[in-house]
């Protein structure tokens, strides 16, 4: 069980939470539909193919037991540290 | 809303629990408005993770942009959303009543941060609870209305897993005689 | 029969003389006093032929005085139950015990697995690789259960567990496991500084190994040290002394679990306790490590450590005449002392050189041959031989993290190494790190205290230097030919070791599956290091290079009562309730779990079945009136001036324009563009809306949502509100549903125009506030009532009452299903399966072509619009026979070896009552152009194939006249 540090909330149990995967920025919305192809690739690019470090991940987790907020946290792959000092929400 | 109509409870909730530890859970009917705001303007009436009441009216803060109110004050436009119904409200009370929840919560009430505002929103067990206290023997829950059964169900169990006599859990943190200073 | 000797001595010990607690071994009734462990008990009653081994059913004593003990396995019975394979070492007496050795027959003294022996080399490592392999049949036939009979340890008891057993949690600064000269020093030195701490001791007493040593510590016995200690850590209000309470494993972020058994070491009382500490020390001291030799698994063999702790602190004399074998002085020389003062004669001492023949005795030792350093053969007879090679760090709770521990020479054991960065949780300190003496435990754990409360910043740094590690002896034994044992649980012998060499399976983790070396419920607490040791001097590997296998939690075996806790049976998970579970429960409602939920399943009559009972309500539905919960889909309110331009993203259909009072079927698809949820949004005002989810993807939408509004667009000015519990849902349907609303005294108007289909009304009836949607699941005249939850009883007492003219019919989940299916409509986890296009669902055309939506640039991805997909379809069975369940769809019959090629499966079946007619829902390969078409259906289980007609999904009412009133 991680002890995962919600910038709201502080340091609490993993239980706490639900994962939500690598954080992903995608693609605008109202981008102009003829660009299908475009947006295609753009889509496939985040969605299958966000970064899987061995190192340092920046990753959003769900604190359904706490503020309910998605936070963004940096966890290392390695040794699951868990090295974030950002306050506010994710964004 | 009338005022004349019944409300049902969503557990059977009243009076004593199991077990040798004294402690009494209540279902009582709480009134409350989820209010959004920004975070500026939510820090400026109540700091994130307190309960506090001001004008008689209680405020509760565990959402970084939304309020939980116990009422609705005439000055708020903002969009109020009525969730009176949609949770469960329970009064556990006992000599040991926050030292019995603590064996449960998934943080620690003890914190300092939390036991100095007496208030936080985490996890019993599997069950989301908001949780506050005036003393540590008067402590308020609230959780889901459709888990209110199954939580007042599973306090029960928990509680007979105590014993205050068992030696190897003395000393206790408060003697099970000390006298309830509840007035 | 003689009597049982008496092995207690006169005096001494922490045992109290004046409470005698009674029980049998194997039948043989004996006593021992409170304070005695099941092993000093049974060595004070001169029994030390306590088990027979796995494989070879060798006879077995007691080795050790600890946790580390692998040869003695029995059955403990008490009042509650028996429990398998518990270490006689572990097992604190109390009153009225019945203990039964295990793995032998007919008895312990005449086993006649013994006769394995005979087996020799052939029963060496891997042997079960290399026999048995024919011929076939007979392993199943005759080897398995001869080997059944013949294998594995204790019998686990079948009856049910009455036991109280739950989960717990602690949090604290600092957490020390073990309460020997280390742990008790740095306990005091945290708690002294105003740390909040806990001390945990496996054993029912604090001390270590400072209960039987003859030590002073402040001019004080250090077992009067001990009891001072504990006295003053109980006394203290910032320490939790947890005694009887075993750590068994270390996870992430200062995370350690324990078991503590209950105070009459009843382990059938057990709670798991899980402790965030900021800091851990460990101080769970060493263990012995055994002589390899021909002959040291035979009872009356022992560690060291385990004679002097039977001598002094149980007063029980465990030989009368001792061979000593111990490699390090100091330690020899304490074994010696200690022998002295219990009046056993000491026959010889070996020097490290000398080398180990033999030792010889049948179900006990009775000498010991050996070659002194001039060469010359000596023998003498013996009941007893103490024996030690050195000693292990107990450092497995700091290796269960994955850090690796590393072999040092100059200790001949495996050292953790002590980590650089500050953000580790845990220090070793004294025996754990290889620190052995006491004084120098005392200086380590008080150092490590101090530098816990340093890093806390509750203290300055006071850079106390950390005692080195002890070196081990220079020189051990050497050992005679013959079968030397290595790990005595699991009957490993240095001539395996040596196969697995030979045979190509030297590497360590080879190795160690290939002999099962240390992979018994002892996991090689005292075999490891002597197998590492071994395979150094057959091979040209460095230690380095060897290395060891990955700890595991537990430490020990732990009670699985305990991991469970409370979770079992109706307190597994949280069960959700409707509101209106009561009013059902009186209506004679089954009941059933559906995902979180407890749902209404079918309301019986007096002796109706199942399916009379679904027929029954679905034509009452149909015909005339009938009413269901709604309460489960997850409820959102949303609002904001962004709400429909946040809504239109995440849904893949045209609503702009939709109107306040109205309200929309909606699509969501996945970012890959497969359909993820189905659902209605409501307008209840210009920048205010009503959601619905459905039941078993309400939390993931939710969060989905909130994650939508948070992560991916916080610039959208949008708020949500879960009310999916704040709002009570019934919904009446059936052509008198108009006619029972108007009943209900509404205070608005109900009629066609006033309350059309796919529309809403907030108002009252008979005062009670309530939202009015007109939809429709089951395909009749529909309406889903919300109101908020604590009036749900009293709507539901003014339906029923009302409704009796029109003979309502309350019904769940079956024949909610029944309905829709008839309908042709969809159900999340059936037809939404996450694997199908809103195309294939026959809903393409609610892709809205004006805007973008999550899903729509991957949904126009070429094989996802591509012909030939899977579509789905309605099939009836053409001789009317009922048609299986979950049967795949096919042009062809089965094969001879009952293949066929799979065109696409069902996702519903069942008997239609309005068609009289049974009738599926399934997917087909072209389905739609294939309407009128027959096709087979296998399934394979029901051992069934037909034929079915291939129509359309929707098979009652498929203009929506009825629906639509």
């Amino acid at each position: 069980m991680l002890l995962i540090t919600c910038p709201h909330c502080g340091p609490r149990d993993e239980s706490e939470f639900s994962y939500g995967g690598a954080r992903r920025i995608w693609p605008d919305h109202d981008a102009n539909p003829d660009q299908t192809e475009t947006a295609m690739l753009d889509w496939h690019q985040t969605l299958y193919l966000s970064p899987n470090p061995s190192g340092p991940l920046t990753e959003i987790w769900y604190h359904g037991g706490g503020c309910e907020c998605w936070v963004e946290i940096i966890r290392n792959t390695k040794d699951h540290s868990i090295s974030n000092r950002q306050k506010g929400r994710a964004s | 809303m009338g005022d004349d109509l019944d409300i049902s409870t969503a557990s059977d909730a009243s009076g004593l629990l199991p077990g040798h530890l004294g402690l009494r859970l209540d279902e009582i009917f709480l009134p409350l408005m989820a209010v959004h705001d920004t975070a500026e303007q939510l820090d400026k009436i109540i700091p994130f993770g307190h309960v506090k009441s001001y004008d008689g009216m209680l405020h509760l803060r565990f959402w970084p942009d939304m309020i939980w109110l116990n009422g609705l004050p005439s000055h708020i436009s903002n969009h109020a959303v009525d969730i009176s119904h949609g949770m469960a409200h329970f009064s556990l009370r006992g000599v040991e009543a926050l030292h019995f929840i603590a064996h449960y919560t998934t943080a620690d009430v003890f914190d300092a941060p939390i036991s100095k505002a007496q208030a936080i929103r985490t996890m019993i067990n599997h069950y989301p609870c908001v949780i506050w206290w005036g003393n540590t023997r008067d402590v308020h829950v609230v959780t889901d209305r459709s888990l209110a059964q199954s939580f007042a169900d599973h306090l029960r169990t928990l509680a007979v897993r105590h014993d205050p006599l068992d030696p190897s859990t003395l000393p206790r943190p408060i003697h099970p005689d000390a006298p309830d200073r509840r007035g | 029969m003689s009597p049982m000797p008496d092995c207690r001595l006169p005096a001494g010990g922490l045992i109290d003389r004046n409470i005698t607690l009674n029980f049998s071994f194997d039948g043989i009734a004996m006593q021992c006093y409170s304070g005695d462990t099941l092993a000093s008990a049974l060595l004070a009653n001169g029994q030390h032929l306590v088990a027979r081994s796995l494989k070879y059913h060798h006879p077995r004593g007691i080795v050790s005085a600890g946790l580390e003990e692998p040869s003695a396995l029995v059955t403990v019975t008490d009042q509650y139950g028996s429990t398998p394979n518990l270490k006689v070492t572990e097992v604190v007496m109390r009153d009225g015990l019945t203990v039964t050795s295990q793995n032998n027959h007919p008895s312990l003294k005449r086993d006649y697995g013994r006769f394995l022996k005979l087996g020799g080399s052939a029963l060496s490592a891997g042997f079960y690789y290399k026999t048995f392999l024919w011929p076939k049949q007979a392993w199943h036939k005759y080897f398995a259960p001869i080997i059944r009979n013949l294998a594995g340890q204790g019998r686990v008891d079948p009856t049910p567990d009455h036991a109280y057993y739950d989960k717990r949690r602690k949090f604290c600064d600092v957490l020390v496991i073990g309460s020997g000269p280390a742990g008790c020093a740095a306990a005091l030195t945290a708690a002294q500084g105003g740390a909040t701490t806990i001390l945990i001791e496996q054993d029912h007493i604090l001390g270590g190994s400072l209960l039987y040593t003859q030590d002073s510590i402040d001019g004080l016995n250090a077992t009067d040290w001990a009891a001072d200690t504990s006295e003053a850590l109980h006394a203290l209000s910032n320490v939790t002394v947890m005694t009887r309470t075993l750590a068994f494993g270390q996870y992430d972020h200062g995370l350690i679990q324990a078991i503590e058994t209950g105070k009459d070491g009843d382990i059938n009382r057990a709670i798991m306790w899980k402790i965030r500490a900021r800091k851990i020390i460990l101080a769970t001291g060493a263990i012995e490590r055994p002589v390899v030799f021909p002959g040291n698994d035979k009872p009356g063999i022992m560690l060291a450590n385990a004679v002097c702790q039977y001598i002094r602190r149980f007063a029980v004399s465990p030989g009368t005449r001792a061979v000593v074998a111990v490699a390090a002085e100091e330690d020899r020389l304490r074994a010696i002392a200690a022998m002295q003062d219990a009046g056993i004669e000491i026959a010889a001492i070996l020097s490290p050189g000398d080398q180990i023949i033999s030792a010889t005795g049948r179900l006990h030792v009775n000498a010991v041959t050996w070659k002194n350093d001039k060469g010359q053969r000596q023998r003498t007879k013996c009941d007893l031989v103490v024996m030690s090679a050195g000693w292990m760090p107990t450092a497995h709770i700091f290796a269960q993290m994955g850090e690796k521990l590393t072999f040092h020479a100059e200790t001949q054991s495996f050292l953790p190494s002590l980590p650089e960065q500050s953000h580790h949780h845990i220090d070793p300190v004294g025996g754990a790190r290889g620190v052995l003496h006491m004084d120098a435990c005392l200086a380590d754990g008080k150092a490590s205290a101090h530098d816990a409360m340093a890093d806390f910043n509750m203290h300055k740094h006071l850079d106390l230097p950390r005692p080195a590690v002890a070196p081990a002896p220079i020189q051990g034994f050497e050992r005679g030919k013959g079968k030397a044992f290595i790990d005595f649980q699991n009957d490993v012998t240095t001539a395996d070791i040596a196969l697995a060499q030979r045979e190509g399976y030297g590497h360590i983790e080879l190795t160690k599956r290939y002999t099962t070396l240390g992979m018994g419920t002892d996991q090689g607490k005292t075999s490891w290091t002597n197998g590492l040791l071994e395979m150094l001097s057959i091979s040209d590997m460095e230690a380095a290079e060897i290395g060891h296998t990955t700890y595991r939690p537990p430490y020990s075996p732990v009670s699985i009562g305990a991991l469970v806790g409370t979770e079992t049976g109706q307190q597994m998970t949280p069960i959700r309730h409707t509101p209106f579970h009561k009013g059902f429960a009186d209506l004679g409602c089954v009941f059933q779990t559906s995902g979180d939920w407890l749902y209404s399943r079918y309301f019986p009559q007096p002796d109706e079945t199942m399916a009379a009972a679904i027929k029954r309500e679905a034509l009452a539905v149909r015909n005339s009136l009938g009413c269901v919960d709604m309460s489960t889909l997850g409820k959102i309110d949303i609002y904001g001036a962004d709400a429909m331009l946040f809504l239109s993203r995440l849904y893949c259909n045209d609503f702009s324009t939709l109107k306040t009072g109205k309200l929309r079927y909606v699509l969501m698809l996945r970012e890959d563009g497969y359909v993820l949820d189905d659902g209605t949004i409501s307008r209840l005002g210009e920048h205010h809306f009503h959601l619905t989810i459905t039941t078993a993807n309400a939390g993931k939408v939710w969060q989905y949502l909130k994650k939508a509004a948070m992560v991916d667009w916080p610039e959208l000015d949008v708020t949500l509100t879960s009310v999916s519990d704040q709002w009570a849902s019934l919904a009446i349907a059936g052509p008198y549903a108009r006619d029972l609303l108007s009943a209900l005294k509404p205070d608005f108007d109900v009629s066609p125009a006033g309350l059309p289909f796919a529309s809403v009304r907030i108002g009252h009836l008979d005062g009670y506030p309530v939202r009015v949607f007109g939809v429709s699941f089951s395909g009749e005249l529909s309406y889903e009532i919300n109101i908020p939850s604590g009036y749900a009883d009293a709507l539901l007492s003014m339906v029923m009452e009302h409704g009796k003219a029109w003979n309502i019919t309350p019904y769940g989940l079956e024949t909610l299903d029944v309905l829709r299916i008839e309908k042709g409509h969809l159900s999340i986890g059936t037809e939404i399966d996450g694997r199908r296009t809103a195309d294939d669902l026959g809903l393409g055309k609610m892709l809205s072509r004006k805007k973008d939506f999550v899903g729509r640039a991957l949904s126009q991805r070429p094989a996802m619009i591509a012909g030939g997909r899977q579509q789905l379809i309605g099939l009836i069975s053409e001789q009317d026979e009922p048609i299986p369940h979950a049967a795949h769809l096919s042009d062809t019959e089965l094969d001879q070896n009952g293949c066929a090629e799979s065109l696409g499966y069902l996702t519903a079946s069942i008997y239609s009552p309005v068609m009289d007619h049974y009738i599926a829902l399934g997917f087909l390969k072209n389905g739609r152009q294939r309407v009128g078409d027959t096709v087979w259906a296998h399934s394979p289980i029901a051992g069934q194939s037909i034929r079915l007609k291939v129509t359309s999904s929707c098979f009652y009412d498929p203009e929506g006249g009825r629906y639509r009133g």
